[in-house]
């Protein structure tokens, strides 16, 4: 559904994306992950044909550059920051955007209501939108991007300033798309949406992809084993792990976590406190940069 | 198409959601216009300045040139001598001169002591307006004495002037006691001039006499400035609200920008050039628009004359398409809404300074009025005021509306460039 070949694009010396290759499949939703300023924003950007490549190719939908005008008819994009106009109620902002893509009469009417439904804002559609909470924008913007019903759907840090209880509905308003087979890609800076929502992921940073895989086979791959840390009762007797023992915590890793858990236990060993901790995103983007992905 | 007016509509729908702007582009014109208009109550007439003549020397003699240059060395006329009679009776018709002054062949006859009752001098000039008829006369007449001052200067002249005088007396229709008398006179005359010497002599201390007959013809002018102040302050208003729609439309391209709705916009099927037309599009019809509405109020309760319908017409829907230009320009010079609007009203006050926007351009020293054409803003106020008071024909409204349409589509070229360069 979208190509992208060894794409670059520069701000004088600054390089933002730095030959980024990857392809995004029909109904999947793809996630980009990456610190701020990794170029995500950027990467999207050129995907709508906004900022023109300074080399590199896209194609989307099979319809080829997104610079011109007829092929972002098949796009979405619900960008990073609010775009909305807060002085037009929801109907308005609604409206207007599906206006841009041509819908009009009862076509239109049916979509306008379908949006603010997707939205939870039918109630509100009347209030102008400097009204509304960080939550219900958050949720309006991404039914402006879905009014003219695209077949690709670009969301760029669709939860940034969102309270639980709008992330949840937004995160099930994605799922939603996602069972009805929309391709999505996804840009985010935290692990637990990209492993939630994103069927495959690319780690990015300093403009270069890192790593594209789906999210279980890059944890395999650059997760590294699991790590059992437990405080005892007594120090333990049996010499006969892998850990390190600091006086008062065991620290074991391992690729085999339960069984080595079992394994304590069958030599006596009492527990005060058991803590597992799994691999995830965090640690392959810690294994791949050396940094974590919130500094 | 509808993409485009979806945009434009959207703008204009912001724009009267905000009280802020409405009230910059509007209401704070339309205060400027009545209050200005009510303080320069008094002065609806046009103000006494120098008199600005056209002078036709169809005598061609010495003495006529030297009656014109008279003329033109005086401190209280601005002289134009390059125009034909037909041409300055009809500048005169339409207030574009005060006056002209017709120097007929035997003006140079005429200015010595032979009789002649053909008229030397033909003053074309609106009789209604006394103050400048009074004025012109005079300074006409003391210029006419070139002649006489002339001979007295060369006294050869005068006594050949007075040779021919002594023959026509003798041909001409008097009494017998009437030619006797002139003829002493003349003769009289004769034997002073072989006895002056003129190397002595000042010119105050020779006989004066009435100099060539002056006639005055009447040139009705259409119009007779502005009837009242408000027709002077209501063309700045709308150059003042035109201002606001300016800087205000650049102020909300920027906006986009930073709201993020530009990216959205670009990212929907609209090219570059589509929102620049959605948004120039709305800046275009709110001018139009709070145009008609300020010459409507002035029109119904302020006795602002709204007569010439195809020149205002003209007036109404070229000069918005300048401060369009404008608007696309200054709306990409920034990134920041602090830095366009900054920049549109710093630009656009000079503009209007110089223009006519701030003090009206009938009150301006002519090298001002001169100045002031560099700048869209004189040529918009000149456009209204040529369709509300300066009577301005078809004619008359194309230098105006080609310079504002012409401004127009280098500002709209500029802000395209500009974009260009923002968006990458």
């Amino acid at each position: 559904m979208i190509e992208v070949r060894d794409l670059r694009k520069s701000y004088g010396s600054l390089t933002a994306v730095d030959g980024v290759t990857f392809d995004v499949r029909q109904g999947e939703t793809f996630g980009l992950l990456g610190p701020n300023g990794a170029g995500k924003t950027t990467t999207m950007h050129l995907l709508v044909g906004v900022l023109h490549p300074d080399q590199g190719t896209i194609r989307v939908a099979g319809e080829g550059d997104p610079t011109r005008p007829k092929t972002r008819h098949h796009l979405g994009l619900a960008p990073q920051s609010l775009s909305l106009y807060p002085d037009l109620t929801a109907e308005e902002n609604v409206t207007f955007f599906a206006r841009l893509h041509g819908l009009a009469g009862r076509p239109l009417a049916a979509r306008v209501d379908a949006m603010l439904a997707l939205a939870g804002l039918i109630d509100r559609r009347k209030h102008r939108v400097r009204t509304y909470s960080g939550g219900m924008q958050r949720r309006l913007n991404l039914a402006c991007a879905l009014v003219h019903d695209p077949p690709v759907l670009l969301l760029d840090e669709p939860t940034v300033g969102v309270d639980p209880q709008s992330r949840n509905h937004l995160f099930e308003n994605i799922e939603s798309l996602r069972r009805q087979g929309r391709t999505i890609l996804y840009t985010t800076h935290y692990m637990e949406e990209a492993q939630r929502l994103c069927d495959r992921v690319a780690i990015m940073d300093h403009g270069k992809i890192l790593a594209l895989d789906t999210v279980p086979a890059l944890i395999e791959r650059y997760g590294g084993p699991s790590l059992i840390e437990a405080e005892l009762e007594t120090p333990p007797t049996d010499g006969n792990h892998a850990g390190t023992w600091d006086g008062q915590t065991l620290r074991i890793p391992s690729e085999r976590p339960l069984e080595e858990i079992a394994r304590l236990a069958g030599s006596g060993v009492r527990f005060t406190s058991l803590h597992l901790k799994r691999p995830d995103l965090e640690t392959v983007f810690l294994e791949l940069t050396g940094r974590s992905l919130r500094d | 198409m509808g993409r485009i007016l979806a945009l434009t509509f959207k703008d204009l729908k912001l724009l009267t959601r905000d009280r802020a702007s409405l009230f910059w582009v509007f209401f704070w014109p339309l205060g400027f216009g009545i209050f200005f208009g009510s303080l320069m109550g008094g002065m609806g007439e046009h103000g006494m300045r120098g008199l600005t003549v056209a002078v036709i020397d169809e005598d061609r003699t010495e003495t006529s040139r030297a009656f014109v240059d008279k003329l033109k060395h005086s401190d209280a006329l601005s002289v134009r001598d390059t125009l034909s009679l037909a041409a300055a009776s009809d500048r005169v018709r339409r207030g574009g001169l005060t006056a002209y002054v017709r120097v007929l062949p035997g003006f140079e006859k005429s200015s010595g002591f032979r009789r002649s009752d053909s008229t030397a001098i033909e003053i074309g000039i609106d009789p209604a307006r006394r103050a400048e008829r009074g004025m012109l006369q005079g300074l006409v007449t003391e210029a006419s004495f070139i002649g006489l001052q002339r001979m007295f200067q060369k006294p050869e002249l005068m006594k050949s002037d007075v040779h021919q005088s002594m023959q026509e007396v003798d041909s001409s229709g008097m009494s017998p006691s009437e030619k006797a008398n002139v003829k002493q006179f003349l003769a009289s005359l004769d034997q002073y001039l072989g006895k002056v010497d003129t190397s002595s002599s000042s010119s105050e201390h020779r006989p004066d006499f009435t100099g060539p007959k002056i006639a005055e013809r009447p040139v009705i002018q259409e119009d007779q400035g502005p009837r009242t102040a408000f027709e002077i302050s209501f063309p700045a208003a709308i150059l003042w609200a035109l201002l606001g729609c300016t800087s205000g439309f650049a102020q909300s391209l920027v906006n986009e920008r930073t709201l993020g709705t530009y990216l959205r916009l670009r990212a929907s099927p609209l090219s570059r050039a589509e929102v620049l037309l959605g948004k120039g599009l709305a800046s275009y019809l709110a001018g139009v628009g709070i145009i008609v509405a300020l010459l409507a109020i002035g029109g119904a309760l302020l006795k602002v004359r709204l007569g010439h319908w195809g020149e205002l017409a003209a007036a109404v829907l070229v000069t918005p398409f300048c401060f369009t230009g404008l608007t696309l320009f200054f709306a990409n010079l920034g990134k920041t809404e602090r830095a366009v609007g900054g920049a549109s009203w710093a630009v656009m006050l000079i503009l209007s300074m110089m223009g006519g926007g701030m003090i009206p351009l009938i009150a301006m020293p002519p090298w001002m009025q001169n100045a002031s054409s560099v700048s869209p803003v004189k040529w918009a106020i000149l456009g209204f005021e040529g369709a509300i008071w300066r009577n301005f024909g078809a004619a008359d409204m194309i230098l105006p509306c080609a310079i504002l349409i012409g401004v127009g589509i280098v500002g709209m070229s500029l802000g395209w460039i500009l974009s260009r360069r923002l968006e990458n």
